[in-house]
């Protein structure tokens, strides 16, 4: 259990038989009223944010949730196959889990698997990933501006605005919070 | 792994700081107000509904001492004893309060009037805050006119199904104890001024907010013309409240029966009843001067002068690092 003391951003907590994730915490003492804390948490499974306060003193169940590192291995009809690295168990996510994951999701990537009471309920990917173009208009020689830019179709699948000087079969580096382009590597 | 040993804030945002106390302290010599200095530990806890003094275990066998949450007690002692105005910047100490605008140990700044009324020290109020703080011209306004139009509510005259229809309409989340009809009104209000209505306050220019509820009067007298008022005001700052004041109760009376109720009503919150501070009383007994008085959050004061967020910016050591 954790007392309205303990809360911190990131706290994984379980109320009404549901995940959620401590996003915001604010303590609230109006004049010489009652003390409240205000929390935002977001939900684990469905990834919708709610509001709660709390009086000093009450508590929140921990939530039976575990981060793992897992290999993706592959997909196939829309489920998500990881493996543990440690214990070599699979797990299955299903499409609508993965969220916007899939864009950078590549066979043998190392990724961080949530697991809620055993069982897996989304994915973390890091947060910068290295993957080849597969499709981008022709790149423009000595054209170096990064201003300017192209639309790139990922192995993945995912499109990426990457800028003219990129050509197909390059390796590119995507900050995966944004979606942006970092780098080509070479 | 190495132990945190800096402080919390920058060695320039405590420079500023000494600064700015300086300054405080030239405010109240020009206009002849005494500095002084009170007890931090005291043979009685401050005797409020949500406010819990730290005891401090001197000897098993004697009884039990506490730190203030306030030097409020101390200084009107000395005000029934003849010291005239007077102002103090000091420590004061509150269990269970750790935010980004409040920790356990922070500093007050505290002064009294002697002769003056609550309008009168607003207007000093308004003038060291524009002094000091680089703030302009205050603007006033009562409790009850901030709610009618911020929340469109009576404080004065609801029932407890609007609180209820109104937390609908702002798609609010209060506290469950406030959602059964038996909940004290004075916390419904306290919710929404926390959530709703403190954070729009003071967004450009301070803002006073006077004639609090007479259920809410803490150690402010009553209005002679609308006993539902009190005479108690706050202040308000960026979203932030500042400080509280009073026409100060000078009734022992009054004071006495009030202590009581509060000990009512933190009993039927499974709260342990409290002494009342006998010598506080006793200075009233004998008679204290009319006047008014302020305590302000000195650290939150700082830390909008210094354009900060949290007063971890302005504090040497918090109760994290302590």
């Amino acid at each position: 259990m954790y007392d309205t003391n303990e809360f911190r951003k990131g706290l994984k907590v379980e109320i009404d038989g549901h995940p959620y994730i401590m996003v915001e915490h604010q303590f609230v003492k109006p004049g010489k009223g009652q003390a409240f804390t205000r929390v935002k948490l977001k939900s684990l499974l469905s990834g919708n944010v709610i509001d709660r306060t709390y009086r000093s003193g009450e508590k929140l169940e921990k939530a039976d949730i575990t981060e793992t590192e897992m290999q993706f291995l592959y997909m196939a009809d829309n489920v998500y196959n990881f493996m543990d690295n440690s214990s070599y168990e699979q797990y299955e996510l299903q499409e609508d889990q993965i969220g916007d994951a899939w864009k950078w999701l590549q066979e043998n990537m190392n990724v961080e698997v949530v697991l809620y009471k055993g069982n897996a309920v989304s994915v973390t990917v890091p947060n910068f990933v290295v993957l080849e173009v597969e499709f981008c208009e022709p790149g423009l020689k000595g054209d170096t501006a990064t201003n300017t830019t192209k639309p790139a179709t990922l192995v993945t699948g995912a499109e990426v605005q990457v800028p003219l000087f990129v050509n197909q079969n390059e390796k590119i580096k995507v900050d995966t919070r944004t979606g942006v382009y970092v780098e080509r590597v070479k | 792994m190495t132990e945190q040993w800096q402080p919390a804030a920058s060695i320039g945002n405590l420079k500023r700081r000494a600064q700015l106390i300086n300054n405080i302290r030239s405010f109240f010599a020009e206009r002849g107000v005494m500095e002084v200095e009170t007890p931090s530990i005291s043979r009685y806890p401050t005797l409020d509904l949500h406010l819990e003094s730290f005891g401090v275990n001197i000897d098993s066998d004697l009884p039990p001492r506490y730190l203030i949450t306030s030097p409020e007690y101390h200084m009107k002692r000395l005000i029934a004893a003849g010291s005239g105005s007077i102002y103090q910047i000091c420590k004061s100490f509150r269990c269970d309060e750790v935010g980004a605008h409040h920790n356990p140990e922070f500093t007050i700044l505290e002064w009294y009037r002697v002769g003056w009324n609550h309008l009168q020290l607003m207007e000093e109020i308004e003038g060291l805050m524009m002094q000091i703080m680089g703030t302009g011209k205050a603007t006033r306004t009562s409790y009850r006119e901030i709610f009618r139009s911020l929340l469109q509510l009576d404080p004065l005259e609801f029932e407890h199904k609007e609180f209820k229809t109104l937390c609908q309409k702002l798609g609010a989340k209060p506290p469950q104890d406030l959602l059964s009809e038996s909940a004290s009104k004075d916390e419904c209000l306290n919710y929404l001024m926390g959530s709703y209505i403190e954070p729009q306050l003071g967004r450009d220019n301070p803002v006073f907010v006077c004639d609090f509820p007479a259920s809410q009067a803490s150690l402010s007298r009553i209005h002679k013309t609308d006993p539902r008022l009190s005479t108690r005001f706050e202040v308000y700052y960026k979203g932030i409240e500042l400080g509280n004041g009073f026409y100060e109760l000078t009734d022992a009376g009054v004071q006495e029966k009030r202590f009581r109720e509060t000990n009512t009503l933190r009993e039927q919150m499974g709260k342990a009843r409290l002494h009342p501070d006998r010598s506080f009383l006793a200075a009233l007994e004998q008679g204290m001067p009319d006047c008014a008085g302020v305590a302000m959050g000195l650290d939150r004061m700082l830390m909008l002068a210094m354009g900060q967020d949290k007063i971890e910016r302005v504090m040497s050591f918090t109760w994290n690092g302590s």
